[in-house]
């Protein structure tokens, strides 16, 4: 029977090889969104996991260098009833926005921006910090003008000049700068957001000399614009037992007239694990068109080929094939040319793929895309679907041939 | 022979439409075909003849009366057992052939058999049987295209006889060939009913009557309005004769 089917499926060449190109590029758009969503979400869950069980304190309220921690607050954690499970604690002070460092000109997107951070070298390094990850050249000397800069600066912006042993302008007014030396370049993963996304680059300094260059060197009141705590890193809803105790013990007020917030970078992946997840959703919607038009490309193609052999169906009713017999053979029909769109739609698609690949990802990020045999078998049953689907109709319609009506007047 | 008749109709009538539009096809008739019998229902078109042979093949069903094919009524089956019926008891001929063209032509002749789940040697090797009784022995793997029309009906034959019914019903089976091979067709028919197999053929070619009523297990039926009409007029005959498109009535 299945190779009766296969007889007559290319019996209009043209018309049944069309429907299937049809099918192949709808399969082939879903297959390389999906793995590209695949890989995307899989490469900001990779870059996350590192920062599982990370707790950031923060002034409530206050985001980035507009937090001000006094250093008790860094004092009261330490002797807290948890303390003994903090395996590690960053302080930082983050510069912006008193003091602009004007590069946007030189980074992709007008939204990107460049960070300066002053942190504890001996605790960044225990703490696995961005000294410790240093990839070319050295990292800065305490309490010297000297940087080390994000690695991204330079893999994904082109424009951007500066290298080792340059000058590094950290503005303190609209005419004044402070020159600071680059003296290394530290790995640092990227998201995996598609890069139209507005990143935020990182330069590292001696927390010393960020105090000192927003005047506060030698004041031992000098505060943390945030405070980087490393609990054990067993789930994200382990550290936010953490994130709730900090709050717990602002709420007490055990950090006097300050108010403190605590999150967690894994909060921030599963953050955008779910805005990914829209891309999910698009690929499904993409999923979903592809199905409808390659369904219609079948009926379509089926219903022309059906109505050109419905004496044909009739006469081989009259030989004893049952209603069923004709559904199937139309039937099998359309999974043959589902399939077969399914196989050209995995080629071109892989096809595609290696050329993203080859060209730096897609967007420019990077981002693998991951082909996986679930996504193939997925294919494979798209495919299937579609002819299943687009085969119903034109197969309910032929099985439904009255033989005498066709053959009155023979 | 058998004394029990193969088919019998009893009091059939077929109307088409309805109230106004009702037009009687097939008119209160009776019928008996022993097994064996070779017979051709002749008559001008519109007389009811085809429909007749779709009633008889299962193919349609009567507004009333009884149609029994090999001791089975087949007035009002269900259509699965229809299609059990007309696999095994009938094997039908048509005008045009209809061959399946994207398949070679032992495969047009195993056509029927092929939804089901049979022994395909056995069946591959009555195909060839089947082919070399018609004469094709040696085209059996040959495009369907590449075929003349005699050997097309002929391939048709074979395809009706794959399941070896007891009724053959022929439609008009040599409207489409010249007076050779028309011939030819009837010659080949008739060595079937030789072979004990009922045929049943609609024409309105009286040279295909002739050559029927010459056997002696062939009787002419002839059908006039509905109606069965055991005896035409002269003028009857003449008018069919006259008025009948086969090259084998142009060709006595």
């Amino acid at each position: 029977m299945f190779r009766f089917s296969a007889k007559n499926v290319f019996r209009k060449k043209t018309v049944a090889f069309l429907s299937s190109l049809g099918i192949a590029f709808g399969l082939m758009l879903q297959f390389v969104l999906g793995g590209f969503s695949a890989g995307v979400i899989a490469q900001v869950q990779s870059n996350f996991k590192s920062s599982l069980g990370v707790v950031q304190v923060t002034e409530l309220g206050q985001a980035g260098a507009s937090s001000r921690l006094p250093q008790s607050v860094l004092a009261v954690l330490l002797a807290s009833n948890f303390s003994q499970d903090i395996l590690a604690y960053n302080p930082k002070v983050e510069l912006a926005p008193k003091f602009t460092v004007k590069y946007s000109g030189q980074l992709k997107n007008a939204a990107d921006s460049l960070i300066v951070i002053g942190v504890n070298q001996t605790l960044d390094v225990v703490f696995e910090g961005p000294t410790s990850k240093i990839q070319n050249g050295t990292a800065f000397s305490p309490n010297t003008d000297e940087i080390i800069l994000d690695s991204r600066l330079l893999e994904f912006n082109t424009n951007f000049s500066k290298a080792i042993g340059d000058m590094f302008k950290v503005w303190t007014s609209g005419t004044s700068y402070i020159n600071m030396t680059i003296t290394g370049i530290y790995k640092q993963a990227d998201s995996g957001a598609p890069s139209f996304v507005p990143r935020a680059y990182y330069a590292y300094t001696d927390i010393r000399t960020a105090w000192r260059l927003i005047g506060l060197a030698g004041d031992p009141n000098g505060t943390y614009t945030g405070i980087d705590l490393q609990f054990p890193p067993v789930s994200n809803n382990v550290t936010k037992e953490y994130i709730d105790k900090i709050k717990a013990l602002s709420d007490a007020g055990a950090f006097g007239t300050t108010s403190v917030d605590a999150s967690s970078p894994g909060q921030f992946a599963e953050g955008i694990s779910n805005t990914l997840g829209i891309l999910n959703t698009f690929t499904s919607v993409i999923s979903f068109i592809t199905l409808l038009a390659g369904a219609m490309a079948i009926i379509v193609a089926q219903l022309n080929s059906i109505s050109a052999r419905m004496k044909e169906f009739a006469i081989l009713k009259s030989t004893g094939w049952k209603n069923r017999h004709i559904f199937k053979d139309v039937i099998y029909e359309s999974l043959i040319l589902g399939v077969l769109g399914a196989i050209i739609g995995l080629v071109l698609g892989v096809c595609l793929i290696a050329f993203i690949s080859n060209a730096g990802g897609l967007f420019g990020t990077g981002a693998s895309i991951l082909i996986t045999p679930v996504s193939v078998l997925q294919l494979v049953g798209f495919a299937l679907g579609i002819g299943i689907i687009g085969g119903l109709y034109p197969a309910i319609k032929a099985a439904r041939v009255r033989p005498v009506t066709l053959l009155k007047g023979e | 022979m058998s004394t029990k008749p193969i088919v019998r109709l009893d009091h059939v009538t077929k109307i088409y439409g309805k109230a106004r539009l009702a037009i009687t096809a097939v008119n209160d008739v009776s019928l008996e075909i022993m097994p064996g019998e070779a017979i051709t229902i002749m008559g001008p078109s519109g007389s009811g003849k085809s429909t007749l042979l779709h009633l008889l093949g299962a193919m349609d069903t009567p507004t009333s009366g009884t149609v029994e094919v090999d001791g089975k009524d087949i007035s009002h089956l269900p259509e699965t057992k229809l299609a059990k019926f007309r696999r095994f008891s009938i094997g039908f001929i048509f005008q045009s052939f209809y061959l399946l063209p994207n398949i070679d032509v032992i495969d047009n002749v195993l056509a029927p058999t092929i939804p089901y789940k049979l022994p395909r040697i056995d069946y591959r090797v009555q195909a060839l049987e089947l082919l070399e009784a018609v004469g094709l022995e040696n085209r059996a793997y040959s495009k369907v295209r590449e075929l003349s029309g005699g050997q097309s009906q002929r391939v048709a034959i074979a395809r009706a006889l794959i399941n070896d019914p007891k009724v053959i019903l022929a439609d008009e089976p040599t409207g489409n060939l010249d007076s050779v091979n028309g011939k030819g067709i009837i010659d080949l028919l008739l060595k079937f009913v030789d072979k004990g197999k009922t045929i049943i053929i609609v024409t309105h070619d009286p040279r295909i009557g002739a050559a029927i009523a010459g056997n002696p297990k062939g009787r002419n039926i002839w059908m006039q309005d509905g109606k069965l009409n055991n005896k035409p007029t002269y003028d009857q005959y003449c008018w069919d004769a006259s008025a009948d498109r086969s090259p084998m009535a142009s060709n006595p």
